[in-house]
């Protein structure tokens, strides 16, 4: 007997604002908080949790710097974040398919 | 069920989203519609009747940027060419940062760039080197390598692993992909450089810009961009291998021996298609 597709959601990946913040920055080489805020329409500190915990777990790099006098923090997914995301997906699709089929 | 097939739906919505809004590809195809509308003012031509003792049996230090005839300057049109392709390439790099400062979120453009440069030197150093090769290792090579029984098997090897490295790369993110993607233009610009060889229209440069769109459009998983440069590559392709002012004389254009209407013959369909696809971008932006 197969397992069941929630044996494959991950505890860290597993929440819809990870996964809306994981799933931008696959799309994109680096994509910059204020555009994560906006778009996932998150307070600041909320969203600094995310990504605390997503780039503790090795999910994202986290790159902070300047444009011209602004502070501007990047984050780019990692090889395991695109992983993890990659599997996530698979995972929600499959308990779609079992309950829909 | 219905909270995870709606939660599906919503990061489907935020992968278009980022999608839509780090696409930029109007600029490149703007920048080089204009370069490539304006390439034909380097064409100045030797008059056949009055000036054909004046003819220098050279093409300058780029000849696959030159066509082999009649050319006043061909220097000038080599240089043109070699500095459009690598000052549109950082313009376009500079472009996508620029764009990803003020919006937030930038396309990766590394892999575009790598074929864009492997493309490059698959025409400008390949030819040389492998002619340079067989001169030094075969006493009776008579310098051509437009020789069938040299040229043709490149042809097919080089087609070979083009299109073996473009279906790894296919099936690879990150680094890798970007290696199998250099590989297969090198290996492309290669092959054609083979095919080419036959040919001597010298408009190789609107190959590699072809190549560096098909990259961007793969890059940027854009519908609009991947038809220009479709549209743009078999433009490319005709104007290397056939003599389009032929169409044009038909439609009662005649460029008689004149380079500069020669040159703006075929460059005026290739022009068209990025700017055309430039503004059909912009206007989507806007919308």
């Amino acid at each position: 007997m197969s397992d069941h597709p929630t044996n494959g959601l991950s505890d860290v990946v597993h929440q819809r604002h990870r996964l809306g913040i994981l799933t931008i920055a696959a799309e994109s080489k680096r994509v910059e908080f204020s555009y994560l805020k906006e778009a996932l329409e998150l307070t600041g500190g909320n969203l600094s949790r995310h990504l605390t915990v997503l780039v503790d777990a090795g999910l994202l790099d986290m790159e902070k710097g300047y444009d011209g006098k602004r502070p501007k923090t990047w984050v780019s997914i990692t090889h395991v974040g695109r992983q993890a995301l990659a599997e996530e997906i698979a995972a929600l699709r499959a308990l779609v398919a079992r309950h829909s089929g | 069920m219905s909270d995870t097939t709606a939660l599906l739906a919503d990061l489907r919505k935020l992968r278009t989203r980022a999608r839509m809004d780090r696409q930029a590809h109007a600029f490149p195809l703007f920048l080089f519609g204009a370069l490539i509308l304006l390439a034909p003012v380097c064409y100045a031509s030797y008059d056949p009747w009055t000036e054909l003792e004046l003819v220098p049996n050279d093409r300058g230090p780029f000849p696959q940027f030159t066509p082999g005839i009649l050319l006043k300057y061909p220097e000038l049109v080599g240089w043109y060419w070699a500095l459009t392709i690598v000052g549109g390439l950082w313009l376009t790099g500079w472009w996508y940062r620029h764009r990803a400062r003020r919006h937030g979120v930038e396309t990766d453009t590394r892999m575009p760039t790598a074929a864009t440069v492997a493309a490059l030197l698959g025409f400008l150093v390949w030819g040389p080197l492998f002619s340079t090769l067989l001169e030094a290792g075969f006493d009776d090579f008579d310098g051509s390598y437009s020789t069938p029984a040299v040229n043709l098997p490149i042809l097919f090897a080089a087609a070979a692993l083009a299109v073996a490295a473009g279906l790894w790369s296919g099936r690879r993110t990150g680094w890798s992909r970007t290696a199998g993607v250099a590989v297969a233009a090198f290996f492309a610009a290669v092959a054609f450089g083979a095919l080419g060889v036959y040919f001597s229209h010298g408009y190789a440069a609107l190959v590699i810009i072809a190549a560096a769109l098909l990259a961007l459009a793969w890059v940027e998983r854009s519908a609009l961009l991947t038809v220009t440069g479709v549209l743009f590559t078999g433009v490319a392709l005709l104007v290397n291998l056939y003599n389009v002012e032929n169409v044009f004389y038909r439609l009662g254009w005649d460029s008689g021996s004149d380079q500069q209407v020669v040159a703006v013959q075929s460059l005026l369909p290739a022009g068209i298609v990025l700017v055309v696809g430039g503004v059909v971008a912009v206007v989507r932006q806007r919308r």
